[in-house]
């Protein structure tokens, strides 16, 4: 019998994990212990509408009156120092200790640090607090120096010219997303950003970037010198997993998880950005994407009750940046095709990714009904024809094989 | 889905089962008649599944799904991009801006326990007429 949960972390995969707990009619304790002072929220709105100075109504994720309707108790701005795997103990940093039948470990990602960049204009989106700090920053007329052109990067790059800033982006490749997307299609988003008035600075390294007052200078390989009011600084995260680690679990690019979402110490749970987790199609991976920590939230929380539950999603993800809708769905590190259907040119397409004949990923622009069929093809293994795939009189729908 | 068959409220304490949008005959129109705006027909909506509409100032999304026809309120409570460029698939209607799922029918999103405004359909002799105010079918989970 599963009596006590304790969740360790109050984001995304745990605040799904505790409506999932419930909404099953879980009736036990529940309590999320997060390391932030503020209450469990979403982190897409930081770079997007935060940063371009809205509010975002949809920002919190529990309110209290529902904690407090389903009796979840969330302990704020206390972080876990310790977890004991055989009696599933968690020590809290204010000296509290929680005993739990079943522990999730949701403990997400930190932004990776450019290493010998200090100074408090050098900033890096992850928080909330992160958020404040680069939108009080950002300013019309003003420079910002965006380093790295994945998804953060881009985001920030897009909201900052919304702001009316102007922006340079430092990338290290030769387009941005290369790994993700492939040379066509990142030079695709590469363009995006030309578009929106970004000063694109591709294949280029960082050499040293410092600051002097209010202004910070960023030197790169080739020898450019490039100022601002500020650097953000987006070249991915590294998973939180020191806790994991120190209590003994199997670690190894993130916390290593089953199916299941089990970690190698039974009744302890792990999803979200920090896990690696064994996927039936896509071998094992661990990905740091909203829709990821919701689903793999509720799946951990339906195995805590002994309702088995395989984690197999194909994967989906959004990007919204300037007035266009990104999404990608299914994961490929390698292709032997790119079929477009529709208009790189006008922005509006879906780029499916096929390996023998199989169509592992696709990622549309402004396509969102397509890419909704695509998550049905990646999950379905689909070989389609590759000329009815590009072609538009024929509805994506009828080559789902199960439609 | 799952979810009951009656539908919500048509005029003041007359509650009309869902059946009545394929069945409904002339006489089940009453007092309400003026509401009642053609809108599309039950062929173009065969054809194509989905189609956007305005009747009384009010966005509405159709679609057709297991030989019915349901109406949606088109901007999305999300981030009001247009449902009607979406998909229907297996009786959920999926937002093309972030893939929120909508039960066609109620307009309950499962994951957000939110519900996006729908309208009441009647289908008569090939013509799809909706009444153009928005109701919300579902206030809570389970
Ligand atoms: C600016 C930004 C924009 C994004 N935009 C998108 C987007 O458009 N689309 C998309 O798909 N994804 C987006 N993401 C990614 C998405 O937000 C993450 O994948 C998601 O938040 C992961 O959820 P999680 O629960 O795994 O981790 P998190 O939400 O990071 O939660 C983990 C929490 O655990 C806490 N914690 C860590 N260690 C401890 C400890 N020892 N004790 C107590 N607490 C601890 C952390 O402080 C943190 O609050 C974005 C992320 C960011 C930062
Ligand atoms: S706008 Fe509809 S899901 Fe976001």
């Amino acid at each position: 019998m599963t009596t006590t949960v304790v969740a360790v972390g109050a984001g995304q995969a745990s605040a799904v994990a505790a409506r999932t707990l419930r909404r099953r009619g879980f009736d036990g304790r529940i309590v999320l212990v997060g390391e932030e002072a503020h209450r469990p929220y979403q982190r897409p709105p930081l770079s997007k509408e935060y940063l371009r100075g809205g509010e975002d109504d949809d920002l919190y994720l529990l309110p209290e009156q529902w904690c407090a309707a389903k009796d979840v108790e969330v302990v704020l701005g206390t972080r876990v120092t310790r977890l004991v795997p055989t009696s599933r103990t968690v020590e809290l940093a204010d000296g509290r200790e929680l005993t739990a039948d079943a522990v999730l470990l949701a403990t997400g990602g930190r932004a990776r640090r450019l290493p010998g960049a200090t100074g408090d204009r050098v900033c890096y989106l992850r928080t909330l607090d992160d958020a404040e700090r680069i939108s009080a920053l950002i300013r019309p007329g003003g420079q910002v120096v965006v380093i790295g052109g994945g998804f953060i990067g881009s985001e920030v790059a897009a909201s900052a010219r919304a702001r009316g800033a102007d922006v340079t982006m430092i990338e290290m490749l030769d387009v941005p997303l290369l790994r993700v997307l492939g040379v066509e299609l990142g030079a695709v988003c590469a363009e995006i950003h030309r578009r929106g008035g970004v000063d694109m600075r591709l294949g280029q390294s960082v050499e040293s970037v410092t600051q002097r007052g209010e202004r910070v200078e960023v030197r790169t390989g080739a020898g450019d010198v490039i100022e601002g009011d500020l650097v953000v600084v987006g070249v991915g995260i590294e998973p939180n997993v020191e806790l994991a680690e120190q209590a003994g679990l199997t670690v190894g690019n993130g916390i290593v998880v089953d199916e299941h979402l089990r970690t190698s110490i039974p009744g302890i749970y792990a999803a979200g950005d920090v896990a690696n987790v064994r996927h039936p199609l896509f071998g094992s991976l661990r990905v740091e994407h909203f829709d990821n920590a919701s689903k793999q939230g509720a799946v951990a929380a339906n195995n805590i009750m002994g309702r088995e539950t395989v984690f197999d999603d194909p994967y989906w993800f959004w990007s919204d940046q300037y007035d266009l809708n990104l999404q990608y769905t299914g994961h490929a590190t390698s292709w032997d095709e790119i079929v477009v259907r529709g208009s790189t040119e006008e922005l509006s397409f879906v780029a499916f990714y096929l390996r023998d004949g199989i169509v592992r990923a696709a990622f549309g622009v402004e396509r969102g009904d397509d890419v909704a069929i695509a998550k049905e093809l990646v999950a379905q293994r689909a070989t389609p024809d590759p000329l009815q795939l590009a072609d538009p009189d024929i509805d994506l729908y009828d080559l789902v094989p199960t439609g | 889905m799952s979810t009951p068959a009656t539908d919500a409220l048509v005029g003041e304490g007359e509650a009309v089962p869902r059946e009545a949008s394929v069945t409904a005959t002339a006489g089940l129109l009453g007092p309400d008649e003026e509401q009642w705006v053609e809108v599309a027909t039950v062929k173009e909506l065969v054809r194509h599944k989905k189609k956007y509409v305005e009747a009384g100032g009010e966005q509405i999304a159709l679609f057709y799904t297991g030989e019915q026809v349901y109406a949606l309120y088109d901007v999305c409570m999300h981030k009001q991009r247009s449902l009607s460029k979406g998909v229907i698939m297996g009786g959920q209607v999926i937002c093309p801006g972030h893939q929120w799922m909508f039960d066609v029918e109620t307009g309950w999103v499962d994951e957000e326990e939110r519900c996006q405004p729908t309208y009441a359909v009647r289908v008569e002799d090939g013509a799809v007429y909706v009444n153009p105010v928005r109701r919300i079918l579902r206030t809570d989970g389970d």
